[in-house]
């Protein structure tokens, strides 16, 4: 650390350590009642598995997960397709139209989900409304998690340089194989990052969800939500908590693959 | 780098993909909101009597001023949380740097439905907050932390914080060092170094947080339906409206609304954020 840096710290560490604990506190709250610890004064008993339990007898929740990973692995999966191509194209595309393309694509992200969503709905209605059982919500997610997969994959490319793509085209290999052993192994990291994020992202979204739903297709944030709405009990903590936990090992295999910093542009003196 | 027609190949599914996926729905939200769905019986008709209705009743800007002032706000808090957050996210060790980066990122993966259910656990009437301070006795009867605006403040800033703190700290890892030592070398109090350096340098982060952080609070559905109280928010009347009451018309007009109103707060804040600065940060980029 330079002087210079040093100089410019203004003593705030404790400020930061309190921001630190108020970002942690609900989640550590959910885990904490999770386990039963919050009545450990009164019943006495240490930790328990029984909210755990609860929640697992509780049928919306169940089908709630079932829907979500339906949902959110066929979106990962299409939207990676759709993001990976772009994201090599993007790289191999020399026009004064890549700023307007880039901005275009980045747009699902922009708009609200709410606004999605009801002109999603309106859409489907308008045209005849036909019964696509998980078809909306996929169409919904894929388009919503389509840029972060793009993003990574390309911020991997970037990184690499074309280079090794030129070297490997000099040498007389096809373009098929300059895809399948070059390309794609270099934008590995960012390829795997990008549908993480987008798997995670897929499980937790809310306001597009809202719209495209129906009965049988409730995700698990629409199941909790609504249980919310009439219930209180710590089963509702019990699910949460497995999503926060699912999170945190997500977080961490995030950070091994690809560098959390990267995933928003934090590196130092990168222009 | 060879330009062939494959590239144009390899973008179009995803182009294709937000033309249809994205652009139709917007088109019909548009189309919708000039609709009327009672009279016309579903069919397509032209009438601003949408319009009319939003503009005659206090009631629907009186939410939309809410809505509003919840989100300047919130973004005001969350720039301003954030920009502290992001300075020690740079001047700091990795291993702490490391640390910062997941509590910061780790939240945002967590649904909307968990974080603002753990808050409801913490500042609700039998919450954490209530029973220790009630146990301790510092107070007789539980106090009402929630069901009002500053709670869905409060909800909000927790959620969105992220948001300027990252964009604010990679505009700041951005700044070229050699600027730094130069300005300390000249003796420049950090005062003057935040003024002059700084702050020119982060306000395209600053302005990036604040529209994501801006946007998100005028669409947040969740957080004020669960911790908010009487005054309304837009998400709530739109999902109201639209899913509710069937009334799709009316739901789209608020929707283009909602659209426009994040749109316009933007432009707004991205002309007032690095509008005085422009000038500034080219003489930076230029000397660095």
């Amino acid at each position: 650390m330079t002087p210079a840096l040093r100089s410019l710290r203004f003593g705030h560490d404790a400020l930061v350590v309190l921001l630190i604990v108020w970002l942690v506190i609900p989640l550590a709250a959910i885990l904490i009642v999770s386990f039963g610890l919050d009545t450990i004064a009164a019943s006495g008993q240490g930790p328990t598995l029984k909210w755990y339990r609860a929640a697992w007898e509780v049928g919306s929740f169940r089908s709630g997960v079932r829907s979500s990973f339906i949902v959110a692995t066929s979106a990962t999966l299409v939207s990676a397709i759709i993001g990976i191509a772009a994201a090599i194209g993007l790289t191999r595309w020399e026009s004064r139209w890549k700023g307007v393309i880039d901005m275009i694509l980045l747009l699902p992200i922009m708009v609200p989900g709410l606004v999605i969503g009801l002109g999603m709905l309106a859409a489907i209605a308008t045209m005849g409304g036909a019964d696509l059982g998980y078809g909306r919500l996929i169409a919904g997610h894929l388009l919503v998690v389509m840029p972060y997969v793009l993003r990574t994959t390309y911020a991997s490319l970037i990184t690499q340089g074309g280079s090794l793509e030129e070297a490997a085209r000099t040498m007389g290999a096809s373009e098929w194989r300059v895809l399948r052993k070059v390309t794609l192994p270099l934008a590995r990291p960012g390829i795997v990052a990008g549908m993480l994020f987008a798997f995670i992202i897929s499980l937790d979204e809310v306001p597009l969800s809202l719209f495209l739903a129906d009965a049988h297709t409730t995700t698990l944030p629409l199941a909790v939500l609504s249980y919310l709405q009439f219930n209180f009990d710590p089963a509702i903590s019990a699910v949460s908590a497995a999503q926060i936990i699912l999170t945190l090992v997500a977080a961490v295999a995030l950070e091994r693959l690809f560098g959390l910093k990267n995933l928003y542009g934090a590196e130092r003196g990168s222009n | 780098m060879q330009t062939s027609q494959r590239p144009v190949l390899l973008i179009g599914p995803a182009l294709l993909t937000v033309a249809l996926l994205l652009g139709l729905p917007l088109c019909m939200v548009v189309v919708a909101s000039f609709g009327q769905s009672a009279s016309s019986g579903g069919r397509m008709t032209f009438s601003l009597a949408n319009y009319e209705d939003l503009f005659s009743d206090g009631f629907y800007p009186g939410i939309l001023l809410n809505s509003l002032s919840l989100s300047i706000a919130v973004t005001a808090v969350t720039v301003i949380l954030g920009w502290i957050l992001a300075m020690k996210m740079w001047i700091c060790t990795p291993q702490t740097r490391a640390l910062l980066v997941l509590v910061v990122i780790a939240p945002l993966l967590v649904s909307v439905v968990a974080r603002t259910y753990g808050w409801l656990l913490v500042l609700g009437e039998k919450g954490f907050i209530n029973e220790i301070l009630l146990h301790v006795g510092l107070i007789d009867r539980p106090l009402k932390l929630l069901y009002n605006n500053a709670a869905v403040v409060f909800g909000l800033s927790h959620l969105l914080v992220a948001f300027p703190a990252l964009s604010i700290h990679a505009s700041l890892e951005r700044i070229d060092e050699s600027l730094l030592e130069a300005a300390y070398i000249a003796g420049a109090s950090p005062w003057r170094i935040f003024k002059t350096i700084l702050l020119p340098m982060t306000t395209p982060g600053i302005a990036v947080g604040s529209v994501f952080a801006f946007t998100l609070s005028m669409s947040a559905y969740v957080t004020p339906e669960l911790m908010g109280g009487k005054s309304g928010v837009l998400a709530t009347l739109i999902y109201q409206k639209f899913v509710v009451s069937y009334d799709w018309n009316f739901g789209a007009c608020l929707a283009l609304f909602l659209l426009l109103g994040s749109l316009f707060g933007t432009a707004l804040i991205a002309a007032a954020i690095t509008g005085p600065y422009r000038k500034r940060i080219a003489a930076l980029r230029m000397a660095s």
